[in-house]
């Protein structure tokens, strides 16, 4: 073989051997990155009666958000620090209007979720000094709940809860473990977070209210009943994240 | 002292043998074959030509050649040693060319070998003379000797297959390389990036390895290691920046682990980087250009003087691309003696320093970048981001002694000595880190400081027997040796507050005392002519000895129980054996296959006490066909890999963690040689699956990480493709000298490279050039990388950061990068008297 012909030779096989053509398909992966739709749905009756006294409800709004999803059964700053999927957007939702609310779209990559965490419109990221409310958090609360309490026979009262879900130390969330079991693949779901504010609601000794609290009747943190609805919310009946096929 | 160096034929071989339970084999042989190299002989000749254009200069003129003789006795390459002129040159190299000769021999072996050939060129005499006992013009008389012989430096170890790629000054200047780390582009499957500036070692990928900063390619210049085991920045750091690029005579790169030599680190291969100058006397060099980029060179080669006596300096100023957060000060020199301190016996003395600082721009986040919210070679503004820095230095010296025997024994022996020093100041992530020491303190800058001060002290003996004739068809040879190493290393990593500078968490105080005992022995059966077979066994005792001054740390809430710190001791074994069948049908073929175990040691801090040091052990399996025709090589190899466990980087602690077992498979394809005898081409193409061969270990984090079988390897490209190629030529007449135009370039192509969570790098196309004119001692030129203005990403990353540039901070791994250079086009200089 002459020396050019053994050139051209070499070439091409060096050309042929080096087409990316022919290795396209070698690269897996066993994590690909999904996005879908979150939705609030939340059943709360305009009137209900707690021990005695009925509540009417003219105003309840609720912040959500941000959610992260965890692979790992904790989702506490130190245990989810890289999530599987997030969020970010913090949505406000109003509790007495019967339809779904849409949260945002969830970012993330396919695989087991084990866990969630998430704040309810008050944050304390890595980077802030102090608590700080959303934008979009009712009157600067996680949760606002305006109407009126009657027990039988005595006039109408009116009342405003302020709810705060503060997270406990910089860096964590306001609710750093929840319920969220779900596997993520490349079929099409959607997230969503059913709240059951009645059921918060239903923590507070309103009797108690009627006979304490100052008027007008403001249950901020200072007082019990506050602690009563947060127990409520973050305890008693959070939030229920569940993955569902649209 | 005599009788090592000269141990008689019969007793040094059974000794030797005895030791390792293969005396049978040597003992009862004759030691006959000779490995004293004989000097090619001409068999044919041809007259050069006074050259017409110098006829009526009447100049008497002397060229000597350096002339590479083939084992098949034909001219593989003709340089120039001693130029005449451009005229002179090319009639001597001409005439050089058409040369035949009987090959040179080491015992029966035709072996490729260098000569010295001058020419003396006489006006108006009928054909040149050459100088003494030069080669011959005319076919009535006998073919003279040739004037001297050397053979292709001190010592060229043999081929281990056909991944072992030796590559020559031809081949390492083709095209312009910006320090020593980019000579490795040269070689087939090697792409070097440097994304942490000029004070932090280079980034090294491997045949579809990430061996980062040297954890799986281990590194010597000059014969001394250049790995650094337990590196706080990275496992095996090696840093070339020690060496200056224009003393490097030679560069072998051996992909795989296929000789018993390879110790440490050897876990894609190693790359061994022989020094030495071939064009002697005193030269000047100086590099003008983009960035303010400055750098001066000057070397001295004695005229008399072996090639591996020289001594070089250079110095390095740069402010970097992007907005002033890459400048950097460096600079290297290197003093080298090689001295005939008796007969075969040379004693080589060496010393070199280095030294570097450079500001490092970081990672930014891709997302952040097609946002416009920083600039695509800009650093965040943040204080943590733009205090991002390093600096390190090197100091080394070796002696070595070498004694050859003319019946092939050879007694080697070395020591050196290294003092190293680190701190680099990085920021990965951003704002995402939480004190241990007080776990309030968060959301401070993530500016990692890693510190790592290591005194190595090392060396080798070794001992080849005679070459002894096992069978009328066989002969065989024996080389045992021993490897040493021991190191003492003082190592932190705190977070710093930028600008204050104030430490706000301590995550390592360390020291740590390893040795490292290696033993070796490597024998040869050959048959004749066309079989070979190369390999041995090597062994390794590692032990550790750590401070762990953080160890069993309490966080200062937490009830005292006791006191911090953790000490501990630990060692291990490893050894495996390494071959290569060498068959040789036909002259210009060559197959090989090849096997080899070799290993990479542990990071000491994460040894736990009395435990087996957990060795990563490496095993490769290599076929490769190679065919010569006149002065081009091809060759086509498959090769596999396993490695027991594998390493990625962790952008957390700025370091290397542990991903579990891997495998590689791949092909590579090469082309190299002198397609016409003005132009010298290299091409390669290396492709590898590389995928990760069970689940990454479970943790509370993620307690079942996805896995997929054949789940790709993050950060490796799949296809690397490299060609190098230059010419020069005489141009034409100034002043009545020649002008000689030379011309370089290189191309660089990267295929896309698989990132964790299913993304992939976009590809990468570099090409690099050069061009230069000279005229006698002067040489001007201007050298130009990056030529396409490629904007492309050095390196990837997949990792979670907060930059403060979204709230509420995503916590979803995101892809960053390291910006690679854009275009930089230097003016060069060159003074040679």
């Amino acid at each position: 073989m002459t020396p050019s012909r053994f050139t051209r030779a070499a070439l091409l096989a060096l050309a042929a051997a080096s087409s990316p053509l022919l290795f396209a398909g070698c690269i897996e992966s066993p994590q690909t990155e999904v996005t879908y739709e979150a939705e609030a749905r939340a059943s709360l009756a305009r009137t209900f009666e707690v021990g005695g006294v009925t509540v009417r409800l003219s105003r309840a709004e609720l912040a959500f958000g941000p959610v992260y999803l965890c692979a790992a059964s904790s989702g506490s700053a130190t245990l989810c620090r890289s999530a599987l999927g997030e969020l970010l957007d913090v949505t406000r939702v109003d509790l007495l209007a019967g339809a779904p609310t849409p949260l945002g779209r969830v970012r993330g990559f396919t695989g087991s979720v084990r866990s969630a965490s998430y704040d309810l419109g008050l944050h304390w990221f890595d980077t802030s000094y102090a608590v700080e409310a959303a934008p979009t958090a009712p009157d600067g609360h996680s949760l606002v709940v305006v109407g009126t309490l009657e027990r039988a026979g005595e006039p109408e009262v009116p009342f405003r809860l302020l709810l705060d879900a503060v997270p406990q130390y910089q860096g964590q969330r306001a609710v750093p473990t929840a319920e969220a079991v779900a596997e993520i693949t490349t079929t099409p779901t959607r997230l969503v977070v059913t709240f059951d504010p009645e059921a918060w609601l239903r923590q507070i000794d309103f009797d108690a209210v009627l006979k304490t609290a100052p008027r007008p009747i403001v249950l901020d943190t200072k007082s019990p009943a506050h602690d009563a609805a947060l127990l409520g919310l973050k305890v008693a009946r959070p939030p229920e994240l569940r993955w569902i096929t649209p | 002292m005599n009788s090592a160096l000269s141990p008689s034929r019969s007793r040094a071989p059974r000794l030797v043998a005895a030791a390792l339970g293969l005396l049978a084999l040597v003992a009862t042989a004759r030691a006959e074959a000779q490995d004293e190299v004989v000097p090619p002989s001409v068999l044919t000749s041809s007259d050069p030509v006074y050259p017409s254009n110098q006829v009526a200069s009447g100049k008497d003129v002397l060229v000597v050649l350096a002339v590479t003789v083939d084992a098949e006795g034909h001219v593989a390459a003709a340089t120039v040693l001693e130029s005449g002129g451009v005229d002179f040159d090319r009639a001597a190299i001409d005439a050089a060319r058409l040369f035949t000769f009987n090959p040179g021999r080491r015992g029966d072996r035709a072996i490729p070998t260098k000569i010295r050939v001058p020419f003396h060129f006489v006006p108006r005499a009928p054909t040149p003379k050459p100088v003494r006992s030069g080669p011959v013009h005319s076919s009535e008389r006998p073919p003279p000797p040739v004037e001297s012989v050397q053979v292709e430096g001190v010592a060229r170890a043999p081929s281990r297959g056909a991944s072992d790629f030796r590559l020559d000054r031809e081949a390492l200047g083709a095209a312009p390389h910006r320090d020593a780390g980019e000579l490795l582009l040269t070689a087939p499957g090697v792409y070097v990036a440097r994304p942490e500036g000029d004070a932090v070692a280079q980034r090294i990928y491997l045949r579809g390895f990430d061996a980062v900063h040297g954890q799986d390619i281990e590194l010597r210049a000059g014969g001394i290691p250049l790995n650094q085991g337990s590196h706080i920045h990275g496992q095996g750091y090696a840093d070339l920046s020690i060496v200056i690029p224009e003393t490097v005579r030679s560069l072998r790169v051996m992909e795989g682990v296929y000789d018993p030599r390879q110790g440490d680190f050897a876990v894609a291969g190693s790359a061994e980087f022989d020094l030495g100058v071939e064009q002697r006397g005193v030269h000047f060099g100086l590099k003008v250009g983009s960035f303010g980029t400055q750098r001066v060179l000057a070397l001295y080669a004695p005229e008399e003087a072996p090639q591996e006596t020289f001594g070089a300096a250079t110095f390095r100023t740069t402010d970097g691309f992007g907005d002033g957060v890459r400048g950097s000060t460096s600079g290297a020199g290197v003093g080298q003696v090689r001295l005939a301190v008796g007969a075969n016996t040379y004693l080589t003395l060496h010393v070199a320093a280095s030294a570097a600082r450079g500001n490092i721009a970081g990672v930014l986040r891709r997302d952040d970048v097609s946002a416009g919210r920083v600039g695509f070679y800009d650093a965040y503004a943040f204080p943590t981001a733009r205090a991002q820095s390093a600096g390190a230095s090197r100091g080394q010296l070796g002696v070595s002694l070498e004694h050859r025997d003319g019946d092939g024994r050879r007694v080697h022996g070395s020591v050196w000595t290294s003092l190293t020093s680190f701190r680099s100041r990085t920021n990965f992530t951003g704002f995402t880190q939480r004190s241990q020491v007080e776990p309030s303190w968060v959301g401070r800058g993530d500016l990692i400081e890693q510190s790592n001060g290591d005194h190595g002290l090392g060396g080798t003996f070794s001992y080849r027997t005679a070459r002894a004739r096992l069978h009328d068809l066989v002969t065989g040879q024996l080389d045992v040796g021993t490897e040493v190493r021991t190191h003492g290393i003082e190592q932190a990593q705190n977070l710093l507050t930028a600008p204050q500078n104030e430490t706000w968490d301590q995550r390592v105080d360390a020291k740590v005392r390893s040795t490292d005992i290696g033993l070796f022995a490597d024998g040869l059966l050959a048959g004749k002519k066309w079989l070979r077979l190369r390999g041995g066994v090597r062994a390794d005792l590692l032990f550790f000895d750590v401070d762990d001054r953080l160890g069993n740390y309490q966080a200062s809430f937490a009830n005292k129980t006791h006191i911090v710190g953790f000490r501990r001791t630990a060692a291990g074994l490893v050894g495996g054996p390494r071959a290569t069948l060498e068959v040789r049908p036909v002259g210009a073929l060559t197959g090989t296959l090849s096997y080899g175990e070799g290993f990479r040691s542990p990071q000491a801090r994460q040894l736990e006490e009395g435990e087996q040091a957990p060795f990563a052990k490496v095993r490769s399996f290599e076929g490769g066909l190679t065919v010569r025709s006149g002065a081009l090589t091809a060759s086509a190899i498959a090769y596999q890999t396993n490695l027991s466990y594998d390493l990625a980087f962790d952008a957390e602690e700025g370091r290397l963690e542990r991903i579990g077992p891997t495998t590689r498979r791949g092909f590579v394809g090469t082309l190299r040689g002198k397609i016409a005898p003005w132009l010298f081409t290299s091409a390669s193409a290396t492709f590898v699956h590389a995928t990760l061969d069970s689940p990454p270990v479970p943790t509370p984090e993620d307690p079942a990480p996805a896995y997929l079988p054949n789940q790709s390897l993050p950060y490796v490209p799949p296809l690397l493709v490299r060609t190098d190629t230059s010419a020069e030529r005489r141009l034409f007449d100034l002043w009545k000298q020649d002008v000689v135009g030379r011309l370089g370039y290189a191309t660089t192509f990267l295929s896309p490279r698989p990132l964790p969570f299913g993304a992939r790098s976009a590809a990468v196309f570099l090409v690099d050039l050069q061009a230069s004119l000279r005229r006698g001692a002067l040489e001007l030129g201007a050298e130009t990388t990056n030529l396409l203005g490629a904007r492309y990403a050095e390196t990837e990353y997949a990792f979670v950061s907060s930059w403060r540039t979204g709230t509420p901070p995503s916590l979803l791994p995101a892809r960053h990068l390291t910006a690679g250079p854009p275009r930089q086009v230097l003016f060069t200089l060159g003074l040679t008297l």
